[in-house]
């Protein structure tokens, strides 16, 4: 999907093409991998030996995806795979992993996630609107935005316009959360030991992706908007 | 041509955006194992169980 053209107006040997094909997997697994709590250096890893790959392939005349891409793509699928963890509060609020995690979490920066942990009907954080915004980002966005994220990195033309689509979801989401999370400062934030700073050391990457996402996909040249199929 | 070189014939927009997302993405690989460390290692495994 990613050999655009050859420079040389010769095909890649079938070589290039299958070194492509193992960097472009590698590149995605990498990134899914690399937003999964502890695995994070392991993914680290797989997407720096995607990167030997898909360099060598490309130093043999195959013409890859444009590397803004790439690091666009990867950052998003990092996000997305980083949700996966609220998604253990969601479906397993009272397993051991999850209850140790979360009320270690909410100790440090959200203090939802430790005072009266599972205490209300969904289990999970004591704050009712979190619980709102779990399902929003879980049952929905989530799904929506991995398959967008990968259908960006394999240069399919519906990824890239689906992924303005689900930055935008995002953004409105971004706003509801911060909003909501405000309502109940002191009991959330007052309360943890790095406050609400701290969250933001840690969110910020969160919070930051459709503000990166959105503007580089409007000013993105057609070759990204509008190729593949 | 390696990344670097790309960077340079980015629109200035672009190699911002890029850079800073090449910096978020560092801090998400990093950011989940840093917590998961500290937390093991101030709090231990079990902590917030439920009595």
């Amino acid at each position: 999907v990613t050999l655009l053209a050859q420079p040389t107006g010769q095909a890649p040997s079938a070589e290039v093409e299958a070194l492509v094909r193992r960097g472009d997997r590698l590149w995605i697994t990498g990134s899914l991998v690399a937003g999964l709590g502890i695995l994070g250096p392991v993914g680290g890893a797989m997407l720096l030996h995607a990167y030997r790959l898909l360099r060598r392939a490309q130093r043999h005349g195959a013409t890859i995806r444009p590397w803004a891409v790439s690091i666009i793509g990867a950052m998003w699928l990092v996000d997305v795979a980083e949700n996966v963890g609220w998604a253990v509060d969601f479906f397993a609020h009272d397993t051991e992993l999850a209850q140790t995690f979360f009320s270690g979490w909410g100790q440090l920066f959200d203090a939802a996630y430790y005072k009266n942990y599972n205490a209300l009907s969904a289990g999970g954080p004591a704050a009712a609107g979190e619980k709102a915004f779990e399902v929003m980002m879980v049952c929905f966005l989530l799904p929506m935005r991995l398959a967008t994220g990968i259908a960006f990195l394999q240069m399919k033309r519906w990824g890239a316009h689906f992924m303005a689509v689900t930055a935008w979801m995002y953004f409105m989401f971004w706003i509801g959360y911060t909003a909501n999370m405000s309502m109940d400062f002191m009991n959330r934030f007052g309360t943890s030991l790095f406050g609400v700073t701290g969250w933001w050391v840690y969110d910020i990457g969160f919070v930051a992706v459709p503000f990166i996402v959105i503007p580089y996909l409007y000013t993105a040249d057609r070759g990204v908007m509008e190729a593949g199929h | 041509v390696n990344p670097l070189e790309e960077l340079r014939t980015l629109p200035r927009v672009h190699r911002v955006l890029v850079l800073v997302a090449f910096a978020f993405l560092v801090h998400k690989i990093l950011v989940g194992p840093a917590t998961v460390i500290y937390i093991l290692t101030r709090f231990g495994w079990g902590y917030g169980l439920e009595p």
